[in-house]
């Protein structure tokens, strides 16, 4: 009896420590366990999964969890700038997967980054600031030939993350979850059938929805967020503020060159008058357009009646429900209930970081 | 317009060359007050990787910023900062908004003062193409080559700059030159004793050899191997050595920041020059050197290395070859 104890000890402690000492590679399945490739810096499985009360959640495939998604845009190496354009155009996808001509995955390229090969659209550009000596002949024919040029033309090789359909939720939340985000990371994660085509993809979004339920995200508030994110500096996506003076030079200048991806617009007491996002500034950063690098932001910002303004107090789950309900990429939390000082900024990745 | 033989045009004037030098806001300048964030804006929008710096009380040159000194005082921009690599070495990012944003109120003289005792990169527009060339492929006082030169007219006035590619540019284009850009290839231009680096060497290496002597290293599997799998430049290396940075990244192996080997930066031995300077100029990245070689597979075997001063200097040779071959 006491040797069977001991030895179910022995085993216990081995299991425990392998699973303390296994690079990312090795994760449970089930009963199983599967070798992969594996996302970097991962705590030990026991410490990533305490947060959420229903751990197996995250150890479920995809195809298991249903979180593949088949809502998004392909487009060929071979096919030019024009057709990408019209895609972004037409269907306003974040991302558009690119594949060969046989249909197998190659690469991920963002919206902005097929914007940002062309003038800005006019509606973008602030009324007073359009320039008048700009002829639409002139930006015609600069529009014609980008759009001439070929995908593989343009982008740049570099590695993308993507999954067969039966690996784990896991191993998304890892990616969507990385400490810093760099602004050409990926915001979906394409699920590859054995043959390399895509069988679907996987966003943050579709995580979140996957996760809501969960007593961790039903329950917690937003103080609770703000609590850990302050404790373990688990984002940067903190507060970075410019003052509605300050121009769309300024702005460009800290998209570029912080890690941030939401500057807020605040007066000089710290008040929150407004906000601007990467995108906003990025597609005005145009040579033929470069006059508008003196804009004020307080001309260019979204004005804070058209954010979505939380209180550290508000459940969790209604700041969820406006990101799976709405259009809406990002909500300020307040400082309190009567303050008009934000505290900072939360968007869906934000919220899968706490649940990491 | 009658068509002007290449010999004559590098016995020509640059402001005969060149259209519209001196036009207002043709050439982007800075003054020495204008903010760091003026002065990444404007490179950034337009882009462009070189830019004059006037005195912001009497308007005359006092240096010319490129992207390499850009680079070599802020921090890398996000896109090139490798993130990964820096959480698991357990730096705190912070410290790079604190630096950053310090940086982004600063004037270009504060911040790029220690430029402007150097020797400058001018040439008179009165100077012909063939001074240009010859000037782009010297380096100067302090070793340096620069790639692009300011031009300056009679009275000193900035009116516009001069660059390697449009250097390349107007050589292709070039008349009665058809045996230098259709008859000679890159096995005629290469350099074949070229230093390498290994995939698992580290960014401390690539700084220490390139030292100012070099700006490009192919990137090797092996110690002194052919086969190679990429290419890492001075402008990549300064971006990556920040002082913030340099203790995190100094052991940051070449493989993971170099640019791979792709139809983009490589050419066959057998490739005409004219194509070769399309790989300089026509692409999305414009390469300041292109690799030799053969492709086995996905398997690439270097036989030497091209930068634009090597076509320069064959070009030169050519014309000098063909002007003592002409009768008198």
């Amino acid at each position: 009896m006491f040797n069977t104890i001991k030895a179910l000890i022995q085993e216990l402690l081995e299991s425990v420590e392998s699973l303390m000492k296994t690079p990312s590679g090795i994760k449970p399945c089930s009963n199983e366990t599967i070798t992969l490739e594996s996302p970097i810096n991962q705590q030990p499985i026991s410490e990533r999964l305490k947060m959420l009360h229903n751990p197996d959640l995250l150890t479920t495939s995809f195809e298991d969890a249903k979180v593949i998604s088949d809502d998004f845009c392909t487009i060929q190496i071979s096919d030019t700038l024009a057709q990408a354009l019209s895609l972004v155009t037409l269907l306003n996808p974040t991302d558009l997967i690119v594949t060969d001509d046989e249909g197998k995955f190659l690469a991920i390229v963002s919206s902005l980054s097929v914007a940002l090969e062309f003038t800005p659209k006019s509606q973008n550009v602030p009324f007073k600031y359009k320039n008048k000596s700009i002829k639409i002949g002139q930006i015609g024919e600069l529009v014609v030939a980008q759009g001439k040029k070929l995908i593989g033309e343009v982008f740049t090789d570099k590695s993308y993350c993507c999954f067969l359909k039966r690996k784990q939720v896991d191993y998304a939340l890892d990616e969507f979850c990385k400490l810093y985000r760099a602004p050409d990371d990926q915001s979906l994660i394409p699920i590859l059938n054995e043959d390399q085509t895509i069988g679907g993809v996987v966003t943050c979004k579709g995580i979140l929805e996957y996760l809501r339920n969960d007593r961790l995200l039903d329950e917690s508030k937003v103080e609770n967020l703000l609590e850990k994110m302050s404790s373990t500096k688990i984002s940067l996506e903190q507060l970075y503020t410019l003052l509605p003076k300050d121009t769309l030079e300024s702005a460009l200048y800290a998209i570029n060159y912080l890690p941030i991806e939401h500057i807020l617009i605040c007066d000089t007491d710290k008040n929150l008058l407004g906000l601007v996002n990467r995108e906003q500034i990025s597609v005005l950063a145009h040579p033929m357009y470069y006059h508008l690098m003196n804009t004020p932001l307080g001309d260019i910002m979204q004005p804070i009646s058209s954010l979505h303004l939380v209180q550290p107090t508000d459940n969790l789950k209604d700041v969820i429900r406006k990101f799976l309900e709405s259009d809406t990429e990002v909500s300020v939390v307040m400082d309190s209930f009567d303050s008009q000082i934000p505290k900072m900024v939360i968007t869906p990745r934000t919220i899968l970081q706490f649940v990491k | 317009m009658p068509e002007v033989f290449f010999t004559q045009l590098l016995t020509t004037p640059l402001k005969d060359i060149i259209q519209g030098l001196g036009d207002s806001g043709k050439v982007k300048t800075v003054k020495t007050t204008d903010t760091i964030a003026h002065l990444t804006g404007l490179m950034k929008c337009f882009p462009i990787r070189t830019v004059p710096v006037l005195d912001a009380k009497t308007g005359k040159l006092v240096g010319v910023v490129s992207l390499v000194d850009v680079a070599k005082v802020l921090t890398p921009q996000n896109t090139k900062l490798p993130i990964e690599y820096l959480s698991e070495k357990g730096f705190d990012m912070t410290q790079l908004s604190n630096a950053n944003e310090e940086m982004r109120l600063k004037t270009v003289g504060e911040v790029f003062d220690f430029l402007f005792d150097l020797e400058l990169p001018v040439i008179l527009w009165t100077k012909t193409l063939e001074d240009a060339i010859k000037q782009l492929i010297r380096r100067d006082e302090n070793n340096r080559r620069h790639r692009t030169l300011v031009i300056l007219d009679d009275s000193e006035r900035v009116v516009g700059t001069f660059s390697y590619v449009d250097a390349l540019r107007i050589i292709r284009n070039g008349t009665g030159i058809s045996a230098f850009l259709g008859g000679r290839t890159a096995n005629d231009v290469l350099t074949s004793k070229v230093v390498t680096h290994t995939q698992t060497d580290c960014l401390q290496d690539a700084s220490f050899t390139l030292g100012g002597l070099f700006t490009h290293l192919p990137i090797t599997t092996v110690k002194d191997g052919n086969t190679v799998i990429g290419i890492v430049d001075d402008v990549a290396v300064a971006t990556l050595e920040h002082q913030l940075l340099f203790n995190d990244l100094c052991k940051y192996p070449l493989g993971k920041m170099m640019t791979k080997v792709s139809q983009k930066n490589t050419v066959k031995p057998d490739c005409e020059i004219k194509t070769l300077i399309g790989k300089f100029v026509d692409g999305y990245e414009r390469p300041t050197a292109i690799l030799v070689g053969e492709y086995e597979g996905q398997e690439f075997t270097m036989a030497g290395i091209i930068s634009y001063v090597d076509i320069f200097r064959k070009l030169l040779e050519f014309v000098d070859e063909m002007n003592n071959q002409l009768p008198e």
